[in-house]
């Protein structure tokens, strides 16, 4: 299609919206009287009571002789025991892990499959509580809470879940492997994880992680859904918190409102796993609003556990902290360092290619604009599956980029040209696989325009030590780079150093 | 409750009742929609302490969560009532528009890029904005959507959309700022 002034113009994106904005249904009706919320509040103020959801399934299991005594066991040998539960259909994630284990995310080491041998009771009884400490050949590691039955971690079928079938469904442990849950730590190096309390329901669901379908309609609080419960009842709700904190940990002082007592963290790497019942209106908090946890969408609550940290140096710290000074920090270096500046010079060949079959779209593409922090639709030319101008990039990798929070990525700046929209940055994919250092790297970048200008760019290292945040599935990386094109208060600190310059003029 | 807070709540019902009830109505019935607004402000009632300086995204939220709960209240009577093991009620507002080729592709969509999509082109919320009702990162957000459209686009293309297609050849460098 070209415009008046006769320069070739995309018009798709900006008629998608418009068809969008169009779809807009426009409801003629209002919403009740003020009088009418008046009335509810009244009510609500002389304590009627609201309307309960309907009575659910509830687990039928062994009570807890003292629920207020709520502590880790450590198990020796198969001290698990048996339960007669029957098990139905394991939680299917969302997203299929790569088949390549130096790709993406990785696949999860056959080793850390397992549960690790802690148990928690549960305060209602039934099945007791466990975890596991996952690690993938991408360097990742991710926690996955459940209850244990029969040496399996998974979820109960009660509230609304499966059903409420009453069965026991497991967890993969691809349910937990995702961007969002999961730091990059390296091949071995023990994990910073200082979960918090947080407000779950006892079926176990909100811990399975964050690689959940999020068409599966389970109650109350499936992880990766955002559509998560909002008036679960009490005895449906356990206080779980769940982490590592690494091995100079001695101990963690667990007070709450059913009591207090002294968890001992399990292995290497410090972890631990405490289950409690929920504090006092915690449903109500619930419906208030959820945070994310590194485990899932779940609730903190006012009133719930706090733990206090003990390091064998006699040092503590404070899950959650009462003030900034007492906030739990990592221990040791356990993050990948990034490479010196010095180190990273490679020489870069880049090439135009007219039409290739690149198979994505940039990472980012931000539009020359007076608001730098908006981002602007792109459109890479031909769609994801088409082939369409591209520049390939080339190096020999100065530094390994040996897991899931390391990798090379191109930035482009286009020069701007006279009635064409090029956007001011254009941020490829970052390299998504396991790269030795020497090893020759090509990517493309995909460009989104036809006009004749110049680039210039460069190749950079990325890395991402915390937790990712949502994402496409492309790694921790993916939320770091982008925070570091955002600006603003989303800017990361860290600039990603530069591996080589390059110009390139586009015919 | 104090006259000044019963003040508040009673402003912010008139400020941002409508908007919180169309946004259920576009979204469930007429019924279902009083009923969340219901909740909402008594929501907001209770956490009158803690309301956030900018309360529609929170509102919206809290409206969101609450219209999720009702989806499944209303998806187990189904299968209690009917003995079926269906799966639950699409949460699917798209179902019903006159726009059938956009309402299919917004229904192949997940739920939460057709979310961010409606809260953008439907709300008319700014991308920060939309961040406060999902919980998520405002940078986040705007990947999200920035990708949910492009899903969007490759949805109505594979449907076959014939002007658009028809457009793919022609397409070259203009990047839609967004407004």
């Amino acid at each position: 299609m070209r415009g008046e002034s006769g320069v070739v113009t995309s018009t798709s994106a900006h008629e998608i919206e418009e068809r969008l904005r169009a779809s807009r249904p426009e409801p003629a009706a209002s919403p009740p009287s003020l009088s009418w919320l008046r009335a509810l509040i009244d009510r609500a103020e002389s304590g009627a009571t609201p309307s309960h959801p309907e009575p659910r399934h509830r687990w039928r299991g062994r009570r807890a002789v003292a629920p207020a005594i709520v502590a880790v066991m450590v198990l020796g040998g198969a001290a698990s025991g048996a339960l007669l539960i029957a098990t139905g259909r394991p939680l299917p994630p969302a997203s299929v892990l790569p088949a390549n284990p130096e790709t993406g995310l990785g696949q999860p080491l056959a080793d850390s499959v397992a549960p690790v041998p802690i148990r928690a009771p549960d305060p209602e009884g039934g099945p007791a509580w466990g975890m596991r400490v996952l690690r993938t050949t991408r360097g990742l590691v991710c926690l996955q809470g459940g209850r244990i039955v029969n040496g399996q971690l998974g979820g109960l079928g009660t509230g609304y879940a499966f059903g409420a079938d009453g069965r026991f469904h497991p967890f993969l442990p691809a349910d937990a492997i995702a961007t969002d849950a999961c730091p990059a730590v390296g091949s071995r190096a023990p994990a910073f994880l200082p979960g918090p309390p947080v407000i779950v329901t006892a079926n176990a669901l909100p811990l399975a992680g964050e690689n959940v379908a999020p068409g599966d309609q389970v109650h109350c609080d499936l992880p990766g859904q955002s559509d998560w419960g909002v008036r679960c009842p009490q005895s449906e709700l356990r206080e779980v918190a769940m982490g590592l904190l690494g091995p100079a940990v001695a101990a963690i002082e667990v007070s709450a409102p059913s009591g207090s007592f002294t968890v001992r963290p399990y292995g290497p790497d410090g972890a631990y796993l405490i289950v409690l019942p929920p504090p006092r209106d915690a449903n109500a908090s619930m419906s208030a609003g959820a945070w994310q946890s590194p485990f899932g969408y779940a609730s903190n609550a006012p009133g719930g556990a706090v733990l206090e940290v003990v390091y064998g140096d006699g040092s503590h710290c404070q899950i959650p902290p009462s003030t900034p000074q007492l906030q739990c920090r990592a221990r040791s270096s356990r993050e990948v360092p990034l490479p010196s500046f010095a180190g990273l010079s490679a020489d870069v060949q880049v090439s135009y290619v007219p039409r290739s079959s690149h198979p994505v779209w940039p990472l980012l593409a931000w539009a020359r604009s007076s608001t730098p922090t908006t981002q602007k639709a792109f459109e890479p030319s031909g769609g994801q599956e088409g082939a369409g101008p591209a520049l390939s990039v080339s190096f020999r990798a100065p530094v390994a980029a040996p897991n899931a929070s390391t990798a090379y990525a191109v930035e482009l700046h286009p020069k701007e040209v006279a009635g064409c929209a090029t956007p001011a940055v254009i941020v490829s994919q970052p390299s998504q696989r396991t790269i030795a250092a020497g090893e020759r790297v090509q990517m493309m970048v995909p460009l989104e325009d036809r006009c004749a200008t110049s680039y210039s760019g460069r190749v950079f290292f990325a890395k991402s030590a915390g937790i990712g945040g949502e994402s496409g599935g492309e790694g921790p990386l993916y939320e770091a780079i982008a925070a570091q094109f955002g600006g603003g208060a989303q800017a990361n600190p860290m600039k990603f150093p530069t591996v080589g310059r390059f110009q390139l003029a586009v015919p | 409750m104090g006259g000044a807070e019963r003040r508040l709540i009673e402003e912010l019902y008139e400020r941002h009742a409508g908007a919180v009830f169309r946004y259920a109505l576009r979204r469930s019935d007429r019924e279902t929609a009083e009923e969340v607004t219901a909740q909402v402000f008594l929501v907001a009632w209770r956490r009158r302490g803690a309301l956030p300086e900018d309360p529609l995204p929170w509102l919206y939220g809290v409206a969101r969560r609450a219209l999720a709960d009702e989806r499944r209240g209303a998806s187990r009577r189904l299968r209690l009532g009917m003995r079926l093991r269906s799966t639950a009620v699409a949460p699917d507002p798209t179902h019903a528009l006159p726009d059938r080729g956009l309402a299919e592709a917004l229904g192949r969509l997940s739920e939460r890029d057709r979310e961010v999509l409606l809260l953008r082109y439907w709300e008319e919320l700014e991308p920060a904005q939309i961040a406060g009702v999902t919980g998520r990162s405002k940078t986040a957000t705007a990947v999200r959507l920035h990708r949910a459209r492009n899903r969007l686009r490759r949805e109505l293309d594979a449907e076959g959309g014939e002007d658009l297609k028809g457009r793919e050849g022609a397409r070259s460098c203009a990047v839609k700022a967004e407004s």
